[in-house]
C-alpha cells in the first residue's frame, strides 16, 4: 500500500464511518423524540383518567340536587318519581362533563357501570331520604397510549320541601319556606343547602308535613 | 508500506470504529432522558396547575421558573422551540358555594339548581419551555 492510497482508504473509511454514525444519530434523536412523545401520551391518559374520577363526587352532588330542586324545589307537592329524575340528570350531566375533558389530543369517555337509587325512610327529620351510589368508569385515551379508572360513589340525599311555623299557637303551613337539601355519606354530610323559597304557597289540600 | 502501528490503516480503521462505537453508547445513554424530556415538562404543568387551582396554593409562574428552571406560562408562549401543553380539571363550586353548608335564595341564586354548573373554565392550561 503506497501512501496514498493510504490516504485515500482511510479517508473513505472515515466519511462512511461518519456518514453512519450521522444516520444512527438522526435515527436515534428520531426514535426518542417518538418515545418522548409515547411517554407523554402514556402519563397524559393516566392524569386525564385520573382527573376524571377526581371531580366524580361534584358531578353527583350536581346531579342530585339539581333533581332534588326541580322534583321537590319550593313547591307544595312534588310529582313523578325522584329517583327517576335524579338517574337521567347524572347521566346527562355525567355525558357533557365528558365533554369537557375531551379535547384533540386525548379521547374521554365516562360510562356507569352501575347505578341505583332507592326511597328510605327518612330519620333525622327530613321529609324524603333516598340512598343514591354510582360506579362509574373514567377511560382516557390516545392513539398510542388508554387508561380507565373506576369509582364508586354512594350517598344519603335528604330533602325537607317546607316547614311549618307556629301562628298565633296554631301550625300554619304558610309564609316563607325554607327549603333544605342535604347530602351525606358514609363519613358525614358533604353538602347541606338552605334554600329561602321567598314566596307564599298556596297549601290548599296539602296537609303539613 | 507500514510507518509504525498508529498510522496503519488497521488501525486507523480500528479509531474510527471504537469512535463510532462511543458515540453510539453516548447517544443510547442519552435516549431516556430525551424520552422523559417531554413527560418531565408536562409534570412541571400540571403541578403548577394541581396546586394553583386544585389546592388554593398561591404559586406564581416565577415561583416554577426559580425552582425547576422551567419557563411556565398560562398564556401559549411565542418564539420557543419546545413547548409542552399541560391540563388540569376543577369542577366549580356548586352553586358559587364554596362551603359544603350554604344559604341561597329563591329567584336570587337558584338558578344553579337548573342546569349543571360546569362550563370552560375547568380546564386549567399551562404551556411549559425550557
Amino acid at each position: 500500500m503506497n501512501g496514498r492510497g493510504f490516504f485515500s482508504s482511510a479517508l473513505n473509511a472515515l466519511v462512511i464511518s461518519a456518514a453512519i454514525a450521522a444516520a444512527l444519530l438522526v435515527a436515534l434523536h428520531a426514535s426518542a423524540d417518538e418515545a418522548g412523545v409515547r411517554s407523554l401520551e402514556a402519563k397524559r391518559v393516566a392524569d386525564r383518567a385520573y382527573d376524571g374520577q377526581l371531580n366524580h363526587e361534584k358531578v353527583l352532588l350536581d346531579s342530585v340536587v339539581d333533581a332534588a330542586f326541580q322534583y321537590y324545589g319550593c313547591s307544595a307537592s312534588p310529582t313523578g318519581t325522584y329517583c327517576e329524575n335524579a338517574g337521567s340528570t347524572y347521566s346527562s350531566y355525567l355525558s357533557n362533563y365528558s365533554s369537557f375533558l375531551e379535547d384533540s389530543a386525548t379521547g374521554f369517555n365516562a360510562s356507569i357501570a352501575g347505578a341505583y337509587c332507592n326511597a328510605v325512610t327518612p330519620s333525622t327529620g327530613f321529609n324524603w331520604s333516598y340512598s343514591f351510589g354510582a360506579n362509574t368508569s373514567f377511560t382516557a385515551n390516545t392513539s398510542h397510549a388508554s387508561k380507565t379508572i373506576t369509582d364508586t360513589q354512594s350517598f344519603t340525599i335528604e330533602i325537607r320541601n317546607y316547614s311549618a311555623r307556629i301562628v298565633n299557637n296554631t301550625q300554619e303551613c304558610s309564609g316563607p319556606v325554607l327549603m333544605r337539601i342535604a347530602v351525606e355519606n358514609s363519613s358525614g354530610y358533604v353538602l347541606d343547602y338552605y334554600v329561602d323559597c321567598n314566596q307564599t304557597i298556596n297549601l290548599t289540600n296539602n296537609p303539613c308535613p | 508500506m507500514r510507518k509504525g502501528f498508529f498510522f496503519t490503516y488497521d488501525a486507523l480503521s480500528a479509531l474510527v470504529v471504537v469512535a463510532a462505537a462511543a458515540s453510539i453508547v453516548l447517544a443510547f445513554s442519552n435516549y431516556n432522558a430525551v424520552a422523559r424530556g417531554y413527560a418531565g415538562l408536562d409534570a412541571v404543568g400540571r403541578d403548577y396547575l394541581t396546586e394553583k387551582y386544585l389546592h388554593g396554593i398561591p404559586v406564581t409562574e416565577s415561583n416554577v421558573q426559580s425552582l425547576t428552571g422551567k419557563s411556565v406560562s398560562e398564556t401559549i408562549p411565542v418564539g420557543k422551540p419546545v413547548v409542552v401543553h399541560s391540563t388540569a380539571f376543577k369542577y366549580l363550586d356548586l352553586c358559587n358555594c364554596s362551603d359544603w353548608n350554604c344559604s341561597l335564595f329563591y329567584g336570587v341564586n337558584t338558578s344553579c339548581f337548573s342546569s349543571q354548573d360546569i362550563n370552560e373554565s375547568i380546564r386549567k392550561e399551562a404551556w411549559v419551555s425550557t
